[in-house]
């Protein structure tokens, strides 16, 4: 290492840097380990004068954050953040729908039933992540994204229309994939079900329901 | 405390309010210096257990001492509510120019501190002014920039000058 990547690196980890070049810093360290390693061994060192400054945090404080904190059934509060990003999508759906809806009805001809590939529009902070599903075949495609799970993976969850959470399982984020879903849990992937990507630890949430926060969501739509 | 982290991850509230117990006056006096006010400071203790909550999962024990992790997180709250603020830490530096280095050795300061708190005994083998620079880096969240208006001193002088100061640190560290 050089030293100004070692003097960059203790700039960064005490805050010297701008906005815009803290910003490079951090883009930086995501795919350079050796700076990575530094800005860590310089936050470690630096650590300590915390303890300078040592002041016991006001009383209530912990009841407060405790009462932010997801209720102890975790389904139960979880299951409102699913309903709060899936209706973000609604709109789309619900638009779509009226479109349909609105068209001259053709002589109905009866055709076997064929199922119709199916896609949602995953929507997340900064990008929306388009997904798309053969039923047929079982098959799922998420496009690439610029999701990045870090040192976790990133999780994909069907929930029924006011059902729990189904996992997926675990997705490569960047990649286009094709991910074959077990036919156990083709059922659940329906029109009006909502797909959404949850941050995990590494291998995937260890409790079966989503643990880490949703990265993005939307409502799955026929094409 | 790395495995009280994991516990968290895992959704065990009772361990956050473990890791609550054993750091909030270490994280709240970090919050105090940015925001000696008190209400702010409450606020960013609060927002920082919060993400610790959302990002247990994502600390990496093989990268980093969860203290410091837990620091560093709390300093990014500040700083980031700082900045959504528009405000800076305002306080005038007052940097004497510089002084002939007549400061105690390293050793000499190794021995009056304990083995991990080796950054303070490095920072007292500094010139004070620079060694007020770096803690008020780190505790103020203040920028090159801030500095250099804080001291009314031209950003290049203080750029120079702290850089100096962490090469010693470097080497007093290693």
């Amino acid at each position: 290492m050089t030293e100004d990547d070692d003097i960059l690196a203790a700039e960064y980890a005490l805050g010297l840097l701008d906005e815009a070049e803290a910003l490079a810093v951090q883009a930086r360290a995501r795919t350079d380990g050796p700076l990575s390693l530094r800005i860590a061994w310089w936050r470690d060192q630096l650590a300590p004068l915390a303890g300078e400054v040592a002041t016991p945090a006001p009383a209530g404080v912990w009841k407060k954050i405790e009462a932010q904190l997801p209720g102890n059934d975790n389904s139960a509060t979880l299951m409102q953040r699913w309903r709060a990003a899936a209706v973000a999508a609604m709109s789309v759906a619900a638009a779509l729908v009226l479109f349909i809806t609105m068209r001259p009805l053709p002589v109905p001809i009866v055709l076997p039933p064929v199922p119709a590939p199916m896609m949602a529009a995953l929507a997340g902070e900064k990008d929306v992540v388009a997904v798309s599903y053969d039923a047929t075949s079982g098959k799922l495609m998420i496009a690439p994204t610029t999701l990045d799970p870090g040192r976790g993976d990133a999780e994909l969850w069907v929930i029924p229309e006011g059902g729990k959470p189904h996992s997926l399982g675990v997705v490569n984020a960047k990649l286009a994939e094709p991910h074959l879903v077990p036919e156990a849990d083709r059922a659940y992937i329906l029109p009006g079900a909502t797909l959404a990507i949850t941050q995990e630890v590494k291998g995937g949430s260890v409790t079966g329901q989503p643990a880490g926060p949703i990265v993005a969501a939307g409502k799955i739509i026929r094409t | 405390m790395v495995a009280a982290l994991k516990r968290v991850a895992e959704g065990d509230r009772a361990a956050l309010q473990d890791v609550y117990r054993r750091t909030s006056a270490k994280l709240y006096g970090i919050a105090l210096r940015i925001f000696p006010d008190g209400d702010d400071a409450e606020d960013v203790l609060q927002d920082a257990f919060i993400n610790i909550w959302q990002k247990a999962g994502s600390f990496d024990p093989a990268r980093a001492s969860p203290i410091t992790w837990l620091v560093a997180l709390t300093r990014n709250r500040a700083i980031d509510r700082l900045r959504a603020k528009g405000k800076r830490v305002m306080m005038p530096l007052d940097l004497a120019a510089e002084v002939a280095d007549d400061r105690p050795d390293a050793e000499q300061c190794l021995i009056a501190h304990e083995a991990d708190a080796r950054i303070i005994a490095c920072i007292e083998t500094l010139a004070k002014d620079d060694a007020t620079l770096i803690r008020t880096a780190f505790f103020d969240g203040a920028t090159y920039a801030d500095i250099a208006d804080r001291a009314s001193t031209p950003l290049g002088t203080v750029k120079s000058r702290i850089r100096r100061a962490l090469i010693k640190l470097k080497a007093c560290l290693a």
